[in-house]
């Protein structure tokens, strides 16, 4: 028990002593853009708890899940395809990577023109720009699946649903999930570039837009929320990871051992 | 024993790989049958072509020409009658799905009622010893007891024929010689018949009514020598018997003569 | 030379077909259906391209783009590096610094650029800083991990054998956590450009990504899809690029056999 106590506190202290750290430098210098962390605290709660949440907060939540969500199942179903059709993959493999080289931000001025700057311009670029990652890590995935798996499910008899199902797709997870996770990544990175290119509402917008009007505070609150939203994100992702894919870790554990 | 019923036949089977001055015969002209409810084991040098003999047996792979007929039927494909059980046990179980789900999934195409299901996955999971790690997954088990799981799906599934390529041959000796008596028992218990690929000879005189000799490049069969030693076997009994040791010499000297 | 195999030859084949496919596809749907909408024809996207290649502002943007991309991953990578060896090292510092840099890690610099711009304005200094912050976490991760991986039994056979700090480090630690810190250079790699491209587009540093921009506000289509194309080449360039060196740099270790969807 104190052996536990020890390690938590190992890991605790110095992201402890660098809050400390920031909270008294900032209380007591008058740098113009890092005001006192107690302030940027106060103005989170003030625009984020919950005044601005519904109106800013939700809706860009809601773009990244419905777009990430759009790219998760066009992605994993376009990489499924590619992976058993030989000519699909071989015409469309060339322009995937030249379209997933390209930066989905880049894309962002693009869909403003195509499709202007409501949610549904958001959502599709979002989607769009998150796919890629996920269709080339199913496709390899799937590709690499065990020759011998495949044999025992022709000998078995297993139908098509089946095999994808229940052996294509699970042989495929741990990369399907390595693509899901740049999925994610990007399409966090898309929502608030996306905002902040050209919206007036959403947490990027709202981040950018005290940026310019020297509403350094307010900025300094939108920072901390979507550092708050990464990371956060990122371990919803991880938490679902490992319960589609405990046996995985479980196995990749009991070889080491 | 020879008058039983044929239940698996090989006739002429050709197989190779490749075209014109690159072609390479892997089995050539390669003739033999296996009786109903028969324990045929074959056996060769290695490097001989068996696991490609095997995968044409199951229907995996197409003949080049020749034929394998299942109770007079040609194979074409995998027939829904025939089981199979591999060396590589890592590999040929799903390690997502745990030890009962693995034994469930080839039967849920198959046309029987839940009830049947489940009790033929608890018999064939009882049979080979298992009935206490249903819910384990197979990485979870030793070598031994994974090959057992493979086995517990291929009876689970009814075939009239299992087809085995090399299964103990990762596993240590101890547990390869109860693996052995295990799948004596199964051929008791459950009627079926067995072909086992092999390149252990004591393991082929010990578990076979026939063995079937092939020889290296191309794989043919070279002679078929019927083991008429009395069951039930026994690890010691039997394998001290001097019929016994007299039939290892016969099978060592023909893979010798043809290596 | 290696001599082409029947299937490469087919797949080149297969590949190119369907460029041109797509590039007639695209031609007809913007001179046809999509005609009013903002799209350029593909012999517009061409000739811009041509006058890109011509045009001396083009490859200064694409300098400043380059050098800011270049300058911060170089920045990344020494502090990088520098940092995940002193945290791999040390059991205390690993945990005392896990939390912070596991909590920091997936937080993409896109967050934290309205500060840098309010700081530092819309310079390439600023673009710099956050290509440097947007790579320096992959590589202080990496660099502990491979520190950390060091085989038990060999660190134990150093220390038997009385090897000096420095022997030991350039021995054993250097070899093991190579591949690693090669891995994570390639992922900061691959992150600068886009980064260095973020900062210009949105933060209104100077480059090809203030060029988009522009020509978004100015309504010059042609230049939008010349410059998203060039974008495209770029990066096609430097993963291949990078994999390359990866290969050829470390061809004995099992993870460049593998490649890592990064």
């Amino acid at each position: 028990m104190t052996r536990r106590l020890s390690l938590v506190a190992l890991e605790l202290w110095l992201p402890v002593v660098v809050l400390l750290g920031w909270w008294l430098w900032s209380a007591g210098a008058a740098e113009p853009f890092f005001p006192p962390l107690q302030e940027i605290l106060t103005r989170f709660r003030e625009m984020w708890l919950f005044e601005q949440f519904v109106s800013d907060v939700l809706p860009s939540l809601r773009n990244m899940a419905v777009g990430f969500g759009i790219a998760s199942v066009v992605g994993i179903a376009v990489g499924l395809v590619l992976a058993r059709v030989r000519l699909l993959r071989e015409a469309f493999e060339p322009l995937m990577h030249f379209v997933r080289a390209t930066p989905g931000v880049a894309l962002v001025p693009i869909f403003i023109l195509l499709l202007g700057f409501g949610p549904s311009m958001k959502i599709s670029i979002i989607a769009t720009a998150a796919v890629f990652p996920t269709i080339i890590a199913t496709m390899d995935g799937v590709r690499s699946a065990d020759p011998v798996l495949l044999d025992i499910s022709r000998a078995y008899q297993l139908n098509r649903r089946q095999r994808v199902t229940k052996v294509l797709l699970p042989s495929a997870g741990p990369q399907i999930f390595a693509g899901l996770q740049v999925s994610l990544q990007v399409a966090f990175v898309v929502m608030i570039a996306s905002e902040m290119l050209g919206s007036t509402e959403g947490i990027g917008a709202l981040t950018l837009l005290a940026q310019q009007s020297f509403a350094v505070t307010d900025m300094w609150s939108g920072i901390v929320l979507l550092g708050l939203l990464g990371y956060l994100v990122n371990l919803l992702f991880l938490l679902a990871r490992g319960r589609v894919l405990h046996w995985y870790d479980g196995a990749r554990k009991a070889a080491k051992e | 024993m020879s008058e039983r019923q044929v239940r698996l036949s090989i006739e002429g089977l050709h197989k190779g790989y490749g075209a014109g001055a690159a072609r390479k015969e892997v089995i050539s002209d390669l003739t033999f049958d296996v009786h109903a409810g028969e324990f045929v084991c074959i056996v060769g040098p290695s490097g001989a072509g068996k696991t490609t003999l095997l995968k044409c047996l199951t229907g995996l792979h197409p003949a080049s020409s020749g034929a394998v007929r299942l109770d007079g039927k040609v194979v074409d494909g995998p027939p829904r009658q025939m089981a199979l059980v591999l060396q590589e046990y890592t590999r040929s179980l799903m390690p997502w799905l745990t030890v009962e789900k693995n034994v469930r999934l080839p039967l849920a195409n198959l046309k029987i009622g839940k009830a049947e299901r489940e009790q033929r996955i608890t018999d064939a999971l009882r049979e080979v010893g298992l009935s206490d790690v249903r819910t384990s997954y197979p990485w979870q088990l030793s070598g031994g007891m994974q090959q057992r799981v493979a086995i517990a799906r291929a009876l689970a599934y009814r075939p009239e024929v299992l087809v085995m390529d090399e299964p103990f041959a990762s596993v240590d000796a101890q547990t390869r010689a109860d693996l052995e008596d295990l799948m004596l028992k199964v051929r008791q218990d459950f009627g079926i018949t067995i072909v086992l690929v092999t390149h252990d000879i004591d393991e082929a005189v010990y578990l076979s009514d026939r063995v079937v000799v092939v020889t290296k490049g191309p794989c043919t069969v070279d002679e078929i020598i019927p083991v008429e030693l009395p069951f039930p076997r026994d690890q010691i009994e039997t394998k001290s018997d001097p019929r016994f040791v007299d039939l290892r010499a016969r099978v060592f000297s023909r893979i010798k003569a043809s290596a | 030379m290696p001599t082409l195999r029947p299937g490469t030859v087919r797949r080149y084949a297969v590949g190119t077909a369907s460029i041109a496919a797509t590039a007639l596809l695209w031609q007809w749907a913007v001179t046809g259906p999509l005609a009013d909408k903002p799209f350029a024809t593909v012999p517009e996207i061409l000739g811009k391209l041509r006058d890109f290649a011509g045009d001396p502002l083009f490859w200064s943007s694409l300098g400043e783009t380059f050098r800011v991309a270049a300058i911060g991953l170089a920045i990344s990578v020494v502090l990088g590096v520098a940092a995940g060896l002193l945290v791999g090292q040390s059991d205390l510092a690993y945990r005392s610094t896990r939390v912070l840099v596991e909590f920091l890690k997936p937080i993409p610099p896109i967050v934290i650029l309205p500060l840098l711009v309010l700081v530092l304005g819309p310079t390439g200094d600023m673009g710099i800083f956050l290509v440097a912050f947007g790579g320096v976490f992959p590589l202080i991760t990496q660099t502990a991990h491979g520190v950390h991986d060091v085989d038990p039994v060999a660190a134990e056979t150093a220390r038997s054998f009385r090897l000096t700090r420095w022997q030991r480090i350039r021995t054993l630690v250097a070899p093991t956590a190579l591949p690693f810190v090669a891995t994570g250079v390639r992922i900061s790699a691959n992150a600068a450009l886009v980064i260095a491209l973020v900062s210009e587009i949105i933060g209104g540093a100077p480059g090809l990504g203030k060029d988009l921009v522009l020509a978004q506000t100015t309504g010059d289509y042609p230049a939008i899809y010349a410059l998203v194309v060039t974008f495209g080449v770029l990066g096609v360039l430097i993963n291949s690029a990078l994999a390359a060196v990866e290969r050829r740099a470390l061809f004995w270790h099992s993870s460049v056999r593998s490649e890592v969807t990064a």
